[in-house]
């Protein structure tokens, strides 16, 4: 019965042109008849032949026919172009984006050229995450304010971290001994900047930081103080930090977004001390360079070497936050956000990049860091660290970027990360 | 039974029912009657207005790009056409397998060659604006990439006027004036496009003139506006702005046309854009002339009046992304080899490693400022990508390329030299290098359209001296330069009521059928006096060799209306390819 149920519905989708009312070939051919006698819309067999697609995509098409709907009605109400106008100016001086890292959250950046007067330039941005996270900055910077080569730079800074990692200091520090904190900072800067040239920048910068650290939120982890003392751990309740410093930055690269020559150097150099207390003091020197060479047709090698050295002054210690920093999204991507701590550190990496679309960087990167307690004196190829792995960056039109997705592997775990208009200052 | 097994059972008995509807449909050939030629398509009847829309760029290229393939993808009917190159001809074309005059299109220079004078005229009914007095802003341009305004002429004209972007003298004024040259004469409705000269100084703000502000609020336009605009203009040396001037067209505008579908309330638009023969076939004219851009919002519906009807009549409108512009600087060298949204080369280039290097990336960013990037070295009519894609363009067949390529082989390289004068190029080593890419990109074009059809055309019948019938007809390949004639040979057979004639085929060196004394006989035998008037129907089955030994082609069918002795002559009918 069922073998005849198919026999007859080969028999009926097959003749369905006929039942349908087609011409039937015998009659006078299509092209022959004036073009507003002829069918409309498909036959019953093409018809009825885009049923299984039809239910196969359907949802995909429902989401589509959504985004499209969506889309038709934004345009509608000119809702895209009052966001963006309201959001950026037609000059490109001001300019609003959404940011996204999974340690800050979520939240918005704002930015303003020639703010009152021509040159002062304004930077904010807001965001929060889970468990009370929050990152909020605000700063200004003329570079011209007091000579044409003189000006001065000044921000505010206030971020609460609920529930930082902290596994011990060392380049030896297990996994096993991850506790979990809160770091809260507020932080004010103020200083002269001085443009060399185009391309370099020179600062001197006074910092006050009022540092406090808590028990951490994440009650899946032992909070810090169950297994560290103040006696293991620097500044384990936190403090307030004077400091200053000087830095040097020049920027030869090509263009933003896929740089394919020149590079950045970036040298620092911080002194600090506690403030109101003679427990914390130390100095600290930064190097940090990269380098770009064009492979072949926009296939950019990528190379970057960091260094630090900290040093307490006198019988002075060191606060655990301000000591060198492995792990996370700029140093040593395989790993989880500050995995290492000690007083030095030292990292090379190199990126391998290339552009699949005029929109989107695909790159692979491999990276070796370590800390150390003296980098100068204990300094071995021994116990560096490794990851490696890819993404895709998304630039916008002016060629900064967008997004950023990122699988990144080490001996401890694979991660994956997405990151939205927060922009990667090295590889 | 399984349930899975059930539905394996299920999925083979609808696609055995499929093949068969497929081949069924193969199977029978058409019986071609004795009927006028569809030369015009009655789509210009009085309809009410239709109303005026908008389409958004966003769903324009979410319905493009997403819906419309996994509606394609999903569609067994169309899988089976293509596993059996049965693909679904255009619904618009008549029996010489041309597309008939309409509100679409109307057969220009590829059926009568138009004269020098009109190939450089083009749309242009006119002189152009008159900028020598005062020009009035009456709006603001808010579509479209290049920077411009509307305004009236001092003969109380409007036109929009759009500009070439600071650093690229010449590119898209002159762009955009060739390439309606070429698509006017191609066939289609275009608007008059002039190059004009604007003077600054005579330039004022109309009254009441508005544009949009940050919020999205329609505020006065000022001159810090106007001035915000013109400083994106390339000058010139005199302090004038050039400009392509384009004139409003006439009627009331009733929005963009979708590249498929119907406009539901025009009574006139019965075929569905996606199977109209001249939208399916601009794939190559666009191709051609590197208009890449093809969204709907470059096109127009206009509600016009005409002899007391009033009807819809379908414009392409903008042209500023073609030759080597982009409408906003020069044209990307990736521009007609990959889209917007490709993800067939991220693939190739994600999993490869970026060690794949695609041609276009050895190619410089720009051949110089007034001519932008326009080359003929990596064109491929074949592959040629949309930056969004076409709905009817993708819909396109052999068929509808091979009409493309006729009309775009038919400009002469005079022709394409004289046309590209009018686009007023500074430097005459601009028009020539834009002229030699035209001419060498149209031979890419004919070289492999006519290579996927037996691209035989301009059939005639007539009698030699011996009163025998000739059917005569030319090779376009051969003509073209393409295939050598003197390699080339034709063989025939001949039909009565799908039946031949005779047994033999008939070989002939040059492009001319005579029927040899057998066939004679046999044809006064079929074609009786008391035949229907109808049905008196001959087919002549053509195959072509361009090479000897080489492959013969697919077969060309011409169907031909043999008249009762004494009464007529013998008519063509119906061209089967």
């Amino acid at each position: 019965m069922r073998r005849l149920g198919q026999v007859l519905l080969i028999i009926l989708i097959s003749f369905s042109h006929v039942i349908s009312g087609e011409k039937d070939r015998s009659d006078i051919p299509d092209e022959q008849r004036p073009v507003e006698e002829r069918e409309r819309g498909d036959s019953v067999p093409e018809t009825l032949g885009k049923v299984p697609g039809a239910l196969v995509s359907f949802p995909l098409k429902l989401l589509f026919t959504g985004a499209r709907k969506t889309a038709r009605v934004l345009d509608d109400n000119g809702v895209v172009l009052r966001v963006t106008d309201w959001l950026t100016s037609a000059d490109g001086k001001r300019k609003v984006r959404p940011i996204f890292t999974p340690l800050s959250g979520g939240g918005l950046a704002f930015k303003q050229n020639d703010l009152l007067k021509p040159g002062l330039r304004l930077r904010a941005s807001a965001s929060i995450g889970v468990r009370t996270r929050r990152d909020f900055f605000i700063g200004l910077r003329d570079e011209a304010l007091f000579h044409p080569r003189l000006g001065f730079e000044a921000s505010a800074f206030h971020t609460r971290k609920p529930d930082e990692d902290f596994f011990g200091i060392g380049n030896n520090s297990s996994e096993a001994n991850e506790t979990n904190y809160l770091h809260r900072e507020n932080n004010v800067r103020l200083g002269v900047v001085s443009r060399i040239g185009r391309r370099s920048l020179f600062s001197m910068l006074a910092t006050y930081s009022d540092v406090r650290i808590g028990e951490g939120r994440d009650r899946d982890k032992p909070s810090l103080d169950s297994l560290f003392t103040s006696q293991t751990v620097p500044g384990f309740f936190g403090a307030d930090v004077f400091s200053t410093g000087a830095s040097f930055y020049r920027d030869t690269k090509d263009t933003n977004g896929h740089p394919t020559r020149g590079g950045e150097e970036f040298i620092a150099f911080e002194v600090g001390y506690e403030r109101g207390g003679s427990e914390f003091g130390y100095h600290k020197a930064t190097a940090d360079f990269s380098r770009y060479f064009n492979l072949f047709y926009k296939r950019v090698l990528a190379l970057r070497v960091r260094a630090e050295v900290t040093n307490s002054i006198g019988d002075r210690r060191i606060p655990f936050f301000r000591m060198s920093e492995l792990g996370g999204q700029e140093l040593l991507r395989g790993y989880r956000p500050v995995r290492f701590r000690d007083r030095d550190m030292a990292l090379a990496g190199a990126e391998y990049r290339w552009q699949v679309q005029h929109f989107a960087i695909a790159y692979l990167f491999v990276e070796e860091g370590r800390v150390f307690s003296d980098l100068i004196d204990e300094f071995s190829l021994k116990g560096f660290r490794y990851s490696y792995g890819g993404g895709l960056r998304l630039i916008g039109k002016d060629r900064n970027l967008i997004t950023i997705i990122e699988w990144a592997k080490s001996r401890e775990q694979l991660r994956f990360i997405f990151r939205l208009n927060v922009g990667v200052k090295k590889l | 039974m399984t349930r899975p097994r059930q539905v394996s059972r299920i999925f083979l008995t609808f696609l055995s029912a499929f093949l068969v509807a497929a081949i069924w449909s193969c199977a029978a050939p058409k019986r071609y009657v004795h009927r006028p030629l569809i030369q015009e398509e009655n789509d210009r009847r009085s309809v009410p207005r239709p109303a005026s829309r908008k389409i958004s760029l966003f769903e324009d290229a979410v319905e493009n790009i997403f819906n419309r393939e996994i509606d394609e993808y999903g569609n067994l009917s169309s899988h089976i056409r293509r596993l059996g190159n049965n693909h679904k001809e255009a619904k618009n074309r008549n029996a010489l397998d041309e597309a008939p005059n309409s509100s679409w299109f109307t057969n220009r220079h590829a059926v009568q060659a138009m004269s020098r004078e009109e190939l450089r005229r083009g749309p242009n009914l006119g002189s152009g604006p008159d900028f020598s007095r005062e020009v009035t802003i009456v709006a603001a341009k808010s579509e479209g990439v290049s920077p411009g305004f509307r305004v009236r002429d001092a003969m109380g004209n409007q036109y929009f006027l759009k500009f070439d972007i600071k650093g690229f003298p010449d590119l898209n004024t002159a762009a955009e004036v060739v390439t309606t040259k070429f698509v006017y004469a191609a066939g289609y409705n275009t608007p008059e496009n002039y190059i004009a000269f604007l003077d600054p100084k005579r330039l004022r703000i109309g009254e009441g003139v508005t544009v949009r502000d940050k919020s999205g609020k329609h505020v006065p336009m000022t001159q810090s506006f106007v001035k915000q605009i013109l400083d994106r203009i390339q000058p010139n040396a005199d302090g004038t702005y050039r400009a392509v001037a384009s004139k409003f067209l006439p009627g009331k505008p009733l929005g963009p046309f979708h590249f498929a579908g119907l406009r539901k309330d025009d009574d006139n638009d019965r075929i569905e854009h996606q199977h109209r023969r001249e939208l399916r076939g601009y794939k190559v004219i666009a191709a051609w002339l590197n208009s890449y851009d093809t969204k709907a919002n470059n096109t127009l519906d206009m509600y016009a009046t005409e002899d007391d009807r009033s009807f819809v009549r379908h414009y392409f409108i903008d042209f500023a992304t073609s030759l080597g512009s982009s409408g906003n600087g020069a044209a990307s060298a990736a521009r007609g080899k990959m889209g917007s949204f490709d993800l067939w080369h991220s693939l190739k280039k994600i999993v490869t490693l970026g060690l794949y290097v695609e041609p276009w990336e050895k190619k410089p960013r720009l051949i110089n400022p007034s001519v932008g990037y326009f080359d003929s070295e990596l064109f491929d009519p074949g592959n040629y990508s949309f930056i969004i894609p076409n709905p009817a363009f993708q819909r396109a067949t052999e068929l509808d390329g091979f009409w493309g390529a006729k009309i775009v082989m038919a400009f002469s390289d005079q022709d394409i030299r004289d046309i590209v004068t009018t686009g007023q190029y500074v430097n005459q080593d601009d028009a020539e290098y834009i002229a030699k890419t035209l001419i060498e990109r149209r031979d890419e074009t004919g070289r492999y359209w006519f290579a996927k059809v037996n691209p035989l055309a301009r059939f005639e019948i007539s009698a030699d001296a011996g009163m025998r019938p000739v059917l005569r007809f030319a090779d376009l390949a051969v003509a073209a330069g393409f295939e050598q004639a003197e390699q080339t040979q034709y063989r025939s057979k001949w039909l009565f009521q799908d039946r031949p004639l005779t047994g033999d085929r008939m070989v002939a060196a040059t492009p001319e059928i005579i029927p040899d004394r057998e066939t004679l006989r046999r044809l006064e035998q079929a074609f009786t006096p008391e035949m229907v008037d109808e049905r008196r129907i001959l087919t002549v089955v053509i195959e072509t060799q361009h090479r000897r030994n080489g492959p013969w082609s697919k077969a060309v069918r011409v169907h031909i209306y043999v008249p009762p002795a004494g009464v007529g002559s013998a008519e063509l009918v119906a061209i089967e390819r």
